[in-house]
Formats: C-alpha cells, sequence, structure tokens
C-alpha cells in the first residue's frame, strides 16, 4: 500500500522540511512508503513501523514511552551502547536519536560511512546526507543521543 | 411474564449488530465530507515528515477527524484503503474495536488489512474492494 503524498516537487519539500540539507550533499534513495519508519530504518528493518505507541512494534519488555532513556534501551537489545559523538569509528555502526523543544523523541539516523549517513524521513522517503546536522529542524528538533555497536563479521 | 419480555428484548438488543455510521440527510452528510477531505489532505501534507506516531495522531486534524465520530468510519477506511496512512488510532478510537493481531502491531500491511476486512465485515466498505 503506497502512502499518498499531496506534493509533486520532492526536492523543494526536501529542502522546504529540511533547511540544513542546502549546505550539505543528499540525494533520495527509496521510494516514499509508511510501512517502516526512521527507527525501524535505523534498527536495519524495512517491515515495521517502531514507535512505543499501541499501534507501532516495540520491544514487549520496554514502557510505551518516547523518552530517550527508553530508545537507549530498546536499541541496546540490538547491542548498541552509548558513545560520545557521531565521527566514524572503524569496525562500529553509530545511530543518533533526535530529541525535540519539547524533549521527546523525534528521529533516528544511521551511518554508513565516514561522509554519509542515511535517514527514513517519517512516512515518506529514504535519503542520504553528509552528517546527522542535516536533517535537524523543527520537527525533529537536535541530536540528543550517540549509540554505537560492533559491526558484525561473517 | 414482564420481567421474562423485558430480559427478552434486552438480550436482542444485545445481539443486534452495532451500527457504525449513523443515518444523516445527503446535504449533511455531502458538508462533513468534503470537510473531512479537507482535513485528511492537510493530515497528509503536515505529517508526511514525521516518525514518531504520537505526533502524528496529535496533530489538530487528526483529532478533527476523530470528533466527527462514526460519521467519519467510511471515510477513513476509503482513505487508508486508497492511500494507506497511518488511521489505525482514529479507527481504534472512533469504533473502540482492535481487528489487529497483536502479533502485527507495526506491519502496516496487515494491520491496513485487518481494519480494511473489520470495514466489509460492518458494511462499511463495499465488499467487493
Amino acid at each position: 500500500m503506497a502512502f499518498s503524498i499531496p506534493i509533486t516537487d520532492v526536492h523543494s519539500w526536501l529542502l522546504a522540511e529540511f533547511p540544513n540539507l542546502r549546505n550539505e550533499q543528499h540525494n533520495v534513495t527509496s521510494l516514499y512508503t509508511d510501512e517502516y519508519n526512521c527507527v525501524a530504518w535505523a534498527a536495519a528493518d524495512t517491515e515495521r513501523w517502531w514507535w512505543p505507541s499501541q499501534n507501532g512494534y516495540w520491544p514487549e519488555d520496554l514502557p510505551l514511552v518516547d523518552s530517550v532513556e527508553n530508545f537507549v534501551r530498546a536499541f541496546q537489545e540490538l547491542n548498541y551502547q552509548p558513545c560520545d559523538d557521531a565521527s566514524f569509528e572503524a569496525g562500529y555502526e553509530k545511530v543518533v536519536v533526535y530529541v525535540g523543544a519539547d524533549g521527546r523523541v523525534k528521529h533516528m539516523a544511521r551511518q554508513l560511512d565516514a561522509n554519509t549517513w542515511t535517514s527514513k524521513l517519517g512516512q515518506a522517503w529514504d535519503i542520504e546526507h553528509a552528517s546527522p546536522q542535516g536533517v535537524e529542524c523543527k520537527t525533529y528538533g537536535q541530536v540528543a543521543q550517540f549509540l554505537k555497536r560492533p559491526v558484525k563479521t561473517e | 411474564m414482564v420481567e421474562e419480555n423485558t430480559l427478552e428484548e434486552n438480550t436482542s438488543e444485545e445481539n443486534q449488530p452495532e451500527e457504525f455510521a449513523p443515518r444523516q440527510s445527503a446535504s449533511e452528510s455531502a458538508t462533513l465530507e468534503r470537510e473531512f477531505n479537507r482535513l485528511a489532505e492537510q493530515w497528509r501534507r503536515e505529517t508526511m515528515s514525521m516518525s514518531s506516531s504520537t505526533d502524528i495522531a496529535m496533530h489538530p486534524a487528526y483529532y478533527q477527524i476523530i470528533g466527527m465520530g462514526r460519521v467519519a468510519l467510511p471515510w477513513i477506511l476509503r482513505e487508508l484503503q486508497q492511500g494507506g496512512g497511518h488511521w489505525f488510532l482514529a479507527l481504534g478510537a472512533i469504533s473502540r474495536q482492535n481487528p489487529v493481531n497483536p502479533q502485527d502491531r507495526g506491519k502496516v500491511r496487515k494491520m491496513t488489512e485487518a481494519w480494511l476486512q473489520w470495514g466489509r465485515e460492518n458494511g462499511l466498505l463495499d465488499s467487493n474492494n
């Protein structure tokens, strides 16, 4: 089921919603869909919409609260641990958590390499952007938590 | 005897299928549907970048649609069928039902199918769709 989006100019929409993208390289990397969101995408899950709510997926042992602490606990179950910053570290995967002015979690992004991050933009597209700050905005707030885990080796 | 009749009537009422679509005049319904369409379009446009289910459901247009009550159920189901979207909280709040298997929470396709099936079973969606 494709989510019906009432816009025609993706590029203009991106720059209006995320003004910081004017200053950094970015590109759209998927079709739009409402089947997964940024948290699912950070967890590499494209089958479910993750959110601590009655209609979202959330680990059963955690409360339905959109606090940073609760998101950290959810990602600790995926072997992530808090870390100091978003710098690239060989051998580690990193994700970041964004918090709005109301103190509640609004967004997550995942690091792909030293110069590239990826975000699922709500009910819309996946994009790649150069830094976590690229998608800081009124809707997503600012980066408030960094997490990392060792890269899985086959 | 009187008590038995009363009991039979009450039991009979309880067994009636719940009516989800209130009766309205055609002009009242058309006016409300136009308002629903305006609110739904506003909600889609203003929440499409949001990942927070909390924020998506707290949008003022979404609240107003919930406030329309049961008359909005066929329109919400039509929106869900034709354009997707996270209408689940509104459907649950209005109908006080939840046809979604708990194991399917977050699986948007399965949640959508469960609600569309519920709509067909309750005469709110054409069973051919």
